[in-house]
């Protein structure tokens, strides 16, 4: 019962990755925008479970569906 | 005048009773109206400083007459001061927060002041966790430490502290007393919102324009509702007054200032809960200040978000297949109604002219001069228009055949219920719409209208040709695929017109060419013959080459495949094959993204005609005989039938033994039915393959069903040969008496005919036993459409209100109204669905349109 809870890898769950800050300098560039203006996941959101986010890092998920492959960020926020 | 200020903020506020008096016109005096020559009474309720209403008369406060005099307000002395029930909530916030003996906030220190005035939003969702709470943390007063007792509310507007009534007055004290420091940490702005002010003394009266009186064609007037509740308000207020001044029992007062408190509370919000509604002599409701705000029918939503437009027209719609599906017919009686603004300009000076000169359609009955004065044309001012007129001026000309109009039909669920089209004016008093375009509109012609606008400047006229014309619109942007396309009879046309036998001699050949617009006649194919390949291929561009399996395969007599089962055209020459409705949107998709959407159009407009030329030639009907089958096939109909009941017992008889083998995870019961269903629905494929057998491929019925013009397999087996299980909740019908469904039928008989298997077909007639089976079916589905409409009309409302703003910008991100991203693709692949269909993708904001492309 005190089994700690771990998000699966799961065929459903896109692959969620953190950007090193180079990267993160680089999408912010491209898009023109400001940190607060990109999408956001909370810290504690599961499909962050087992990586080692901050809050301001930005995740690369890494979509999959009819229309292709394509890549989508958010910046980690506080609860 | 030009006003060039920007709205920096707006604040809502309480006005207080000093505000109230300061705007105030008059002070009401007395409860009534007109006296009895018919003049407002001085003081009344519509005295002539609020403002003035008949024409004529002018505004004893500001001077101004009807349109210039905006009305102004009045104020209501209350003998009593009663609780504004919209606010009650607030005022019991403050009086829980605060003592009543120093008055102060109940916490101590800053830190827990700020943490009140979040409280206020969080009140409504924490309210009884923080009454269970602060009941027994807050014995007394952190300030004074005098005692606390618990306040509460029952609603709209009655308090109670402990167990006593609060009478308005004290609330008022109270709040009153309330230094502006603690107001500030319960979450108001003590300068613009007291909370006394939320307790009424002065109450505010709308001038007369708000609510005006009607003159009814007997000479009566009739009074506004809220006239009436004023008119209670101030007669109780009134009565109240003389009580109090004739020193009657405290009771008797309490009962009127109760009273005054009610009609105040209706005044507001006559569907206050727990208050019973204030009523008119008729026993309607009266609609008062919240009624005329809220809901579909409110100022809001009736007033301002939805607005009622010039320069349209609504009447009936007919089908009129022979005008062009960019086409609408409008009848001469809208025509001479609608204008259209033209400028001049020395080019067509002379043009418009005529228009002035007219005095039969197409005329003009306007001039607007360079200055913007309006000049109507009349006999006696004709000539001197026509001598003044100089470029500048603008002719309002009457409506005419090749105007720009918008198109629509409510409900406007998507883009594509609004669409431009091109005038034809017709004879007849209904809009004309060629069949084809149907679907983007969902329309049909049992009756339905539909709302034309007439476009009054050339950017807007430009603009909608650009981007709504119809034949922008073939391909629908859900999913790129075709939605205006041929349907039913223009199927079975083209399948009658394209299949091998089907050739003519050289008049019915130029007679169909001519009638579908083509001017040249193709050499013969077939000796002195054209086949109708050769005429449909007329209407083909010449780069079109493809190949598609027909949906309808055919034999020849000896049994070999029938070649029209293979569809090729090449190099625009359908070579072989007969056309169903897949080859048909293959065809038109091609040619769109070949030739571009005119020629789409044109093609369109083109084979329809061909294909209603053929149709009409030869004739298209069914008839009971589709439906008779041989007496071979009904008897292996009944056989088929026979050892399905067989089958069925013969489950049954298991169940009954306990022998029945249990599915997985189904109980014994779900099995029983799941074995049933399943027998049942296999019996109905294996009736089908004997109709479509027996029936054949030259039965109109399943040639249509076969080629996608109308109608499926399903529908002639029904016909045909039986009608099937009917299911209710996708069961099998259990429902209506104990142990049965009918009273026809043994109790705990689980039999097919029992159950609502229906073995008779549509055309042999239904058992009154399987009618009423079938009709618990087809009420289900006519149940279930109502619903859906319902539910998904708000789910689309919602999701509309949410992504109304957002935007693709040029690097394909989705940006909202600030600027942030919603999605940094596109749909994840920046592809606009309506120009990426399977042929060629092209980026969603793509400046360059396909159909620009050369053919």
């Amino acid at each position: 019962m005190t089994k700690k809870a771990e998000s699966l890898p799961h065929q459903l769950r896109p692959e969620h990755i953190v950007l090193p800050d180079d990267e993160k300098k680089k999408i912010l560039e491209k898009f023109n925008i400001s940190e607060a203006q990109l999408p956001k996941i909370k810290r504690t959101d599961p499909a962050l479970v087992g990586l080692e986010a901050s809050v301001g890092d930005l995740i690369r998920i890494k979509r999959k569906d009819l229309s292709g492959d394509y890549d989508y960020f958010r910046r980690v926020i506080e609860d | 005048m030009v006003v060039s200020k920007m709205i920096d903020k707006i604040r809502f506020s309480i006005f207080s009773p000093e505000m109230v008096r300061k705007i105030s016109a008059v002070k009401i005096t007395v409860p009534d109206t007109y006296n009895d020559d018919s003049y407002p009474i001085d003081g009344g309720l519509v005295d002539p400083r609020m403002g003035v209403i008949d024409p004529g008369l002018k505004c004893k406060t500001c001077g101004g007459k009807l349109r210039s005099c905006p009305g102004h307000f009045a104020h209501i002395e209350l003998v009593r001061p009663v609780i504004h029930p919209e606010f009650s909530r607030v005022m019991l916030h403050v009086l829980k927060n605060t003592c009543p003996a120093c008055k102060r906030i109940l916490v101590k220190d800053k830190a827990q002041a700020e943490h009140v005035m979040t409280a206020l939003e969080e009140e409504e969702a924490a309210a009884e966790a923080k009454a269970a709470k602060s009941s027994a943390r807050r014995i007394c007063c952190p300030h004074c430490k005098h005692k606390l007792e618990e306040i509460k509310l029952l609603k709209p507007t009655t308090f109670y502290r402990g167990k006593d009534i609060m009478l308005p007055t004290e609330v008022r004290e109270w709040l009153a007393g309330v230094p502006d420091a603690d107001i500030a940490a319960l979450g108001l702005d003590p300068k613009y919102s007291r909370p006394e002010w939320m307790v009424i003394t002065a109450l505010l009266v709308p001038p007369v324009s708000v609510r005006p009186s009607i003159t009814l064609e007997t000479g009566d007037r009739s009074e506004d509702d809220l006239t009436h509740k004023l008119v209670d308000i101030m007669r109780i207020n009134q009565r109240l007054e003389a009580n109090i001044n004739a020193g009657a029992p405290q009771l008797i007062i309490e009962d009127l200032w109760e009273l005054v408190q009610y009609h105040v509370t209706t005044y507001f919000n006559n569907e206050t809960a727990n208050i019973p509604a204030a009523r008119h002599r008729s026993g309607r409701p009266l609609k008062t200040l919240s009624q005329r705000l809220k809901g579909k029918e409110g100022r809001f939503r009736y007033n301002l978000s939805g607005k009622r437009v010039n320069f349209s027209a609504r009447t009936v719609i007919s089908p009129d297949p022979m005008i062009s599906i960019d086409d609408v017919g409008v009848p001469m009686a809208i025509a001479e109604e609608m204008t259209v603004p033209v400028k001049i300009t020395t080019w067509n000076m002379e043009w418009c002219k005529q228009f002035i000169i007219s005095e039969k359609y197409p005329m003009a009955e306007y001039v607007v001069r360079p200055d913007g004065k309006r000049v109507r044309i009349t006999e006696t001012t004709r000539q001197e228009i026509l001598d003044t007129l100089a470029p500048g001026s603008v002719v309002e000309r009457q409506l005419m055949d090749g105007d720009t109009v918008l198109f629509n039909r409510q409900p406007s669920l998507h883009r594509i219920s609004i669409m431009c089209h091109t005038v034809r004016v017709l004879p007849g008093r209904t809009l004309r719409l060629n069949p084809l375009v149907c679907p983007p509109y969902n329309a049909d012609f049992d009756g339905d209208e539909m709302n034309l606008h007439v476009i009054q400047s050339e950017e807007a006229r430009i603009e909608a040709e650009m981007l709504m014309k119809v034949h922008d619109q073939i391909l629908s942007p859900r999913h790129g695929k075709s939605l205006i396309k041929p349907q039913e009879d223009y199927v079975s046309g083209a399948f009658f017109l394209t299949r091998m036998e089907t050739e003519f001699d050289k008049e019915d050949a130029c007679q169909i060419l001519a009638a579908s617009g083509v001017t040249r006649l193709p050499p013969a194919d077939r000796k002195d013959m054209w086949s109708g390949k050769i005429l449909f291929s007329t209407l083909l561009p010449s780069g079109l080459t493809c190949t598609i399996m027909s949906k309808f395969t055919r034999k020849l007599a000896d049994g070999s495949p029938h070649p029209d089962n293979n569809i090729a055209i090449k190099n625009g020459i359908l070579v072989s094959g007969a056309l169903d409705n897949r080859a048909l949107d293959e065809i038109l998709e091609r040619v769109i993204h070949l030739c571009g959407t005119d020629a789409a159009r044109q093609f369109l407009d083109r084979s329809s005609k061909m294909e209603i030329a053929t149709i009409t030639r030869q004739g298209f009907s069914v008839s009971l005989a589709n439906y008779s089958l041989s007496e071979e096939a009904v008897r292996k109909i009944e056989t088929l039938q026979d050892s399905m009941r067989r089958e069925i017992e013969s489950v049954i008889t298991q169940f009954k033994n306990k022998t029945l083998a249990r599915l997985p995870g189904r109980s014994l019961k779900e099995t029983l039915e799941d074995r049933i269903m399943s027998i049942t629905s296999k019996t109905r494929d294996v009736s089908g393959e004997l109709v479509e057998k027996y029936m054949g491929t030259d039965n109109t019925s399943i040639i249509m069903s076969k080629i996608g013009a109308r109608g499926s397999l399903l529908n002639a087996i029904q016909m045909a040969s039986m009608v099937g299980q009917q299911a209710v909740r996708s069961k099998r019908p259990n429902r209506g008496y104990r142990g049965r469904n009918l009273p026809h039928f043994a109790r705990g008989d689980r039999g097919g005919p029992a159950r609502g298997f229906v073995s008779s077909s549509f055309r042999k007639g239904l058992l009154a036993t399987e009618f009423f089976q079938h009709s618990m079916g087809g009420r289900e589905s006519l149940v279930n459409t109502a619903i859906r409409t319902a539910r998904s009309g708000y789910m689309q409302r919602r999701l509309i209100n949410a992504l109304q703003d957002m935007v693709t910008s040029p690097d394909f991100s989705v940006r909202d109204s600030r600027g942030s991203v919603v999605q940094f693709l596109y749909g994840g692949d920046a592809l606009d669905p309506m120009k990426s269909g399977a042929k060629a993708a092209v980026p969603a904001a793509s400046s360059e349109p396909r159909d620009e492309m050369d053919v």
